[in-house]
C-alpha cells in the first residue's frame, strides 16, 4: 500500500501559514454569520403568535 | 417538459453514468477502490463531502421547509463549523496515522474486534435506512414529473447509481461528486434569479420582499431564548395530555440545539459515518484531508441559508400569484376524482377567499408606512389570513388522507417535499426545467453514490475480510465488494418503499442518522481520552449509548437533535463504568 499518509510534509503550504489561524478564522467567521443572522432576524421577522 | 429539457436531463444523466464508469481503471485493488488510491486533491474531496451531504434532499426538503416553516432550520447546521474543526484537531491526524480503509479499523487497534464489529455494524444498519430515504425523495420528483409510480422512479435512481458506483469505486464516487455539485449550485442559483425575476416587479424591491415575508414570520434564521423558560423535560403523557408548558428541550430549532446538538450530530456524521468520513482516507496526507473538510465549513451555513431563502421566496411568490391548494400528484389526482369533487369544491372555495385575503393584506401591508409593525391591525389581518390559507390547505390534507387511507385515518398527509417540483414543473421555462431536474438528480445520485460505496467498505473490510475470510487475497476481496455494492444497492432501493408517505424527509434523515450518531461518537472519543477503557467497555458502551437514546425517547420528550448528546454521555458513562470493572488487556 501506498505510504505518505501520514507525514505532513515540511512544504505542505498551510492557508494563512498555519493550522491554529486557519481554525480561529473557522469558528470567527461562524460566530460572524451567527451574529449576521441575528441581526437579519430580529431586523424583519415578526413572530406569528398562536 | 419540452424536447429540450429532455435532452438537458438525459445529457447529463449519461454524461454522470459515464464519466463514473470511465474511473474503472483506477478501481483495480482495495485500496483504489475504497480510498481512490490516497491520490484525491483536498478541493474534490471536500466538494464530495459537501455534494454527499447536499443530497436531493437539501434541493426538494429544505426549500419545502423554507416555504412552510421559514428558516428556522438553519439553526441546526451552527454547530457545524465547529465541529469541523475539532474533527480536524482530533480525528483526522488519527485516522491519516494508519492506512485504513474504514474509520472502524481504527477501533479494533485502540479496543478490539467487538468494539470495530459493533461500531461497524452500527453504521450499516443507520446508513441503510437513511439511504432508503436518499433514494425516496428524488423519486417523488420524478414520478410527479414523468407520470410514472414512485416506486418505478425508485428503481431507475437506484439501479443507474448502482451502475457507476459498482464499476468505478470511490473515484467515481468523488469525481461524480464534483460535477454533480455545480450543477446543484447553478440549479440552485437558476432558480433564485428566475424568483427574484417574477417578485422584484410585483415588490419593488428586494427590501420590500424581505419585510413582507418577515412579517410571515418566515425569516426567523436565528431564536435566541426560548419561547418558555421550563428546562424540565416533560413525558410523553403529559405531552399528549397537553399538561404543562412545552420545555426548551422540545423546540425543535433555536440556537441551542443547533449549536451544541448540532455540534454532535456532524461531529459523529463526519467523523465517524464511513460514507463522510471515507473522504478523509482518499487524500495524499492530514493535510489535505483537513483543507477538504474546511471547505464544508466555511460554505455550508451560507448554503443552506441561501436554499431555505429560496424556499421562503417560493411562499412569497405563491402569496400574491395563484397557488395550488394542494402539491402532491396524488393529492391531485384524488382531488380531481368525482368521489372528491363534491367535497374538495367547498373546500376549495375556503381557500381561494383565504388567499385573496392574504394577497390583500399583504399588498396592504406592504404599503404601510414606516415598516410592517407601524400598523398593527393591518399585520394581524395578514397574521389571520395566513393562517386561514394554511388552515383550507392542511384541511384538505386530512379529509383526502382520511378518505384514502386503508385504516382512515385523521391525519395531516404534510406535502412539504413536493412543493419545489410543483413550483418548478410550473413556472420555470423550458430548458432551465431541464437543468433543475438534472440538479435534483445530481444531488440524489452524489449522496446515494456515497453510501453505497461506504456501506460496501464497512461491509468488506469490517466484516468479510475480518470475520468471514480473513486470509482472502485483495482480489477477491475487491469482486466481494462489488458484488456487496450491488447488494446494498438492491437492499437500499427497497428500504425506499419505507418511506413513502412520511412526513418532512430532511427531518426524518436527521432522526434517523441522531438515533446513532451520539454512540458512534461516543466510541471515538472513548479510543481518544479513555485509555483505561478495553474491548468490552467499548462494546458495552455503544450499547449504552443507543439503549441511553431508546429510554429518552420512550419516556419524555426531546427533540432529536439531543439525541446526538444523550448517545455520546451514554457511551463515556457506561464505558468508563465498565473499565472501571474490567481491566483492559
Amino acid at each position: 500500500m501506498a505510504d505518505g499518509t501520514t507525514q505532513e510534509s515540511s512544504q505542505e503550504r498551510v492557508p494563512l501559514g498555519s493550522w491554529p489561524r486557519l481554525y480561529t478564522l473557522c469558528c470567527v467567521l461562524a460566530v460572524v454569520v451567527m451574529a449576521l443572522l441575528y441581526w437579519f432576524t430580529s431586523h424583519y421577522n415578526v413572530q406569528i403568535k398562536s | 417538459m419540452g424536447v429540450l429539457d429532455w435532452i438537458v436531463f438525459f445529457a447529463f444523466i449519461g454524461y454522470v453514468v459515464w464519466d463514473g464508469m470511465r474511473r474503472r481503471s483506477g478501481a483495480n485493488d482495495l485500496e483504489g477502490y475504497y480510498a481512490g488510491g490516497r491520490k484525491i486533491p483536498w478541493w474534490a474531496a471536500g466538494l464530495s463531502i459537501m455534494a454527499t451531504q447536499a443530497s436531493a434532499i437539501t434541493v426538494i426538503g429544505t426549500t419545502g421547509q423554507g416555504h412552510e416553516h421559514g428558516m428556522r432550520f438553519v439553526q441546526s447546521y451552527f454547530g457545524l463549523p465547529f465541529a469541523m474543526v475539532l474533527l480536524c484537531i482530533f480525528l483526522v491526524p488519527l485516522y491519516r496515522s494508519r492506512n485504513v480503509l474504514t474509520p472502524y479499523e481504527l477501533l479494533e487497534d485502540r479496543f478490539g474486534p467487538m468494539s470495530r464489529t459493533l461500531a461497524s455494524t452500527i453504521f450499516l444498519c443507520s446508513r441503510c435506512l437513511a439511504l432508503g430515504a436518499v433514494i425516496y425523495a428524488p423519486s417523488v420528483a420524478l414520478s410527479a414529473i414523468l407520470g410514472i409510480d414512485t416506486m418505478v422512479a425508485v428503481f431507475i435512481i437506484g439501479a443507474l447509481t448502482t451502475t457507476y458506483t459498482l464499476v468505478g469505486g470511490v473515484s467515481a464516487v468523488i469525481w461524480t461528486d464534483v460535477k454533480q455539485m455545480a450543477v446543484i449550485l447553478i440549479g440552485l442559483v437558476v432558480v433564485f434569479v428566475t424568483l427574484l425575476w417574477e417578485l422584484l416587479p410585483q415588490f419593488g424591491s428586494f427590501g420590500k420582499m424581505l419585510e413582507v415575508a418577515g412579517a410571515a414570520d418566515k425569516l426567523g434564521a436565528l431564536e435566541v431564548m426560548p419561547a418558555n423558560d421550563g428546562l424540565m423535560p416533560r413525558t410523553h403523557a403529559e405531552v399528549e395530555g397537553a399538561i404543562g408548558d412545552p420545555s426548551f428541550w422540545e423546540q425543535k430549532y433555536n440556537v441551542w440545539a443547533g449549536v451544541f446538538g448540532g455540534l454532535f450530530l456532524h461531529l459523529s456524521y463526519f467523523g465517524c459515518d464511513n460514507s463522510q468520513a471515507q473522504r478523509l482516507l482518499t487524500s495524499k496526507n492530514a493535510s489535505e484531508s483537513k483543507k477538504s473538510l474546511l471547505l464544508s465549513a466555511f460554505a455550508k451555513v451560507p448554503m443552506q441559508a441561501f436554499v431555505l431563502l429560496i424556499g421562503v421566496m417560493m411562499w412569497l411568490f405563491y402569496a400574491v400569484n395563484e397557488q395550488p391548494m394542494l402539491y402532491k400528484a396524488d393529492h391531485i389526482t384524488a382531488s380531481q376524482s368525482e368521489k372528491f369533487a363534491a367535497r374538495i369544491a367547498p373546500l376549495q372555495v375556503e381557500f381561494d377567499t383565504a388567499h385573496a385575503e392574504r394577497k390583500a393584506s399583504l399588498l396592504a401591508l406592504a404599503k404601510v408606512e414606516g415598516g410592517v409593525t407601524a400598523d398593527p391591525v393591518a399585520l394581524k389581518r395578514y397574521h389571520d389570513a395566513i393562517a386561514s390559507v394554511d388552515n383550507a390547505r392542511k384541511k384538505a390534507r386530512v379529509l383526502i388522507h382520511a378518505t384514502t387511507d386503508a385504516k382512515g385515518k385523521d391525519e395531516d398527509d404534510k406535502d412539504t417535499n413536493d412543493i419545489f417540483c410543483r413550483y418548478i414543473l410550473a413556472q420555470m421555462p423550458t430548458l432551465l426545467l431541464g437543468l433543475i431536474i438534472a440538479a435534483i438528480f445530481a444531488a440524489a445520485m452524489s449522496s446515494i453514490d456515497s453510501v453505497l460505496n461506504s456501506l460496501s467498505g464497512a461491509t468488506v473490510i469490517d466484516i468479510y475480510r475480518r470475520w468471514i475470510k480473513p486470509d482472502c487475497s485483495d482480489a477477491q476481496a475487491l469482486r466481494v465488494g462489488k458484488f456487496i455494492t450491488l447488494f446494498w444497492g438492491v437492499v437500499a432501493t427497497f428500504t425506499a418503499l419505507f418511506f413513502a408517505g412520511g412526513g418532512s424527509i430532511i427531518e426524518m434523515i436527521n432522526q434517523v442518522g441522531s438515533w446513532f450518531y451520539g454512540s458512534l461518537l461516543g466510541i471515538f472519543v472513548m479510543a481518544l481520552f479513555m485509555r483505561r477503557a478495553g474491548d468490552l467497555a467499548g462494546a458495552l458502551g455503544l450499547l449504552g449509548g443507543m439503549l441511553a437514546v431508546l429510554v429518552v425517547h420512550n419516556t419524555i420528550k426531546v427533540e432529536f437533535l439531543w439525541y446526538n448528546v444523550v448517545g455520546l454521555v451514554g457511551v463515556l458513562v457506561v464505558g468508563f463504568v465498565t473499565s472501571l470493572v474490567v481491566k483492559r488487556r
